[in-house]
């Protein structure tokens, strides 16, 4: 699954190197490009290697019954 | 991306199945039981007010995106750094329509179906749509937003000799405080998601009118929603709705002596899911673009609708969570984002526009 993973990323970044060339490449857009790359590519490998990680939604109701304890 | 115009008739039809989209498959207010139709007007009308501030700002600063008003209200680093969170929200929202067009899929008759198999491909069809460009999507949403509400008025009239009307018995049932809940929510979601539309409003080719355009939208399809609130409520009965998660399904599926299948009448509900997933991604998109001043945002497409799929996978465990999240905490965080943020830059443009009257005077 990982392996398939990888190479489903890698065949996407493919398609988009023709697009990459033909905009006007500057550092800032390939550090941009590659850190939401990279970003979507970690999150989706820690998803399957760790499926158990909380949800957001899970994140989101532990920090939501901290703020009335921190108004206080 | 500016040279872009969609027409007055395709800027209505995209905010048709925008507000009408992921919405048409949940009831919104079943939490309240029978009185959902109340807790939806209450909402509705707050909804009108949200979208008020949005339009009014949008129309205080013309051809001007969101991001754009930001940095102008609030100065380049603390506007950009809103900028950037508000790219968040649109990526989470965005990730969460598909996470919300896969369990409805699934519970449309693919359920052996893998959920990422589901939101791969739509995403598939999204990247597709992004690179055509948002004029191309708006004119085939031309031929699609019709179709969305027709079926659901089609379906409504079908349905009329299924109606139980006791089903509205007893009124108030609820306590007025739950009924204020159920509201804030409605006015959250689906109405205060057209913020997003500040993303948008600039591509109109006719933005003076946007005020006008957008509030006859909203009270259109904010009655076809109605309709089909109390066709759920008057065929289903308060108990069902309260624990159905989906239930067009249910309602779709006992449509009586039609020949076409109710996968088929789901797919049309689906459309609406489509287009609100594209706005997210687009939205969020051209955001990245216009806070780093890139001048195509195409390259961009494949890796934000990549983390668009991720993000909607890992929003919640189960489907559960995403009816409770839909009706109780997560619309008050959006608000935020929807209501308090606007208001303050709406507050500032205001008082910017006076202090330079004042000066010219």
């Amino acid at each position: 699954m990982i392996i398939g993973f990888i190479s489903i990323f890698l065949l996407l970044i493919l398609i988009d190197l023709p697009k990459l060339k033909k905009s006007n490449l500057n550092t800032k857009y390939i550090m941009v490009y590659f850190f939401i790359t990279l970003l979507s590519f970690g999150l989706g490998l820690l998803l399957i290697v760790k499926p158990n990680i909380p949800s957001i939604y899970e994140i989101v109701n532990t920090i939501i019954p901290l703020f009335p304890k921190a108004l206080k | 991306m500016k040279d872009v115009k969609i027409s007055n008739i395709q800027f209505i039809f995209l905010l048709v199945s925008f507000i009408f989209g992921n919405s048409s498959v949940f009831t919104l207010g079943s939490g309240v039981s029978q009185d959902a139709w109340l807790a939806y007007i209450l909402g509705w009308i707050a909804g009108l007010i949200i979208i008020g501030v949005i339009v009014y700002l949008a129309k205080l600063n013309q051809s001007k995106t969101l991001i754009g008003i930001l940095t102008d209200s609030l100065g380049k680093y603390l506007g950009k750094s809103i900028a950037l969170i508000y790219v968040v929200y649109f990526i989470i929202k965005g990730g969460w329509v598909l996470r919300t067009y896969g369990e409805f899929c699934k519970g449309a008759g693919y359920e052996r179906t893998p959920l990422v198999f589901i939101i791969s491909i739509s995403a598939l069809v999204l990247v597709y749509a992004l690179n055509n460009g948002l004029e191309v999507l708006a004119r085939a949403n031309e031929l699609l937003a019709p179709l969305l509400v027709t079926f659901t008025l089609v379906v409504t009239v079908l349905l009329i000799p299924e109606f139980t009307f006791d089903n509205f018995l007893p009124v108030f049932e609820s306590s007025l405080g739950n009924i204020l809940i159920s509201s804030s929510t409605i006015a959250c979601f689906p109405f205060g998601e057209v913020m997003v539309f500040l993303m948008i409003f600039p591509y109109m080719a006719n933005e003076e009118k946007l005020v006008k355009f957008t509030y006859m939208t909203t009270i259109i399809i904010g009655f076809v929603i109605f309709i089909s609130i109390l066709r759920d409520l008057l065929v289903l009965g308060p108990e069902l709705i309260d624990i159905t998660i989906f239930p067009t399904n249910i309602v779709v599926g006992i449509v009586p002596s039609i020949q076409i299948q109710p996968p088929l009448l789901t797919a049309v509900y689906l459309i609406g899911c489509g287009i609100k997933a594209y706005v997210y991604v687009f939205a969020a998109i051209t955001a990245i673009t216009e806070i780093f001043g890139f001048d195509d945002y195409k390259p961009l497409v494949i890796p934000v609708t990549t983390l668009n799929v991720v993000i909607g996978m890992w929003i919640y465990d189960n489907v559960f969570e995403m009816l409770h999240s839909v009706t109780r905490n997560v619309p008050y965080i959006f608000l935020i984002f929807q209501f308090i943020i606007p208001v303050i830059m709406l507050i500032i443009t205001i008082v910017k526009k006076q202090n330079k009257k004042q000066t010219i005077s």
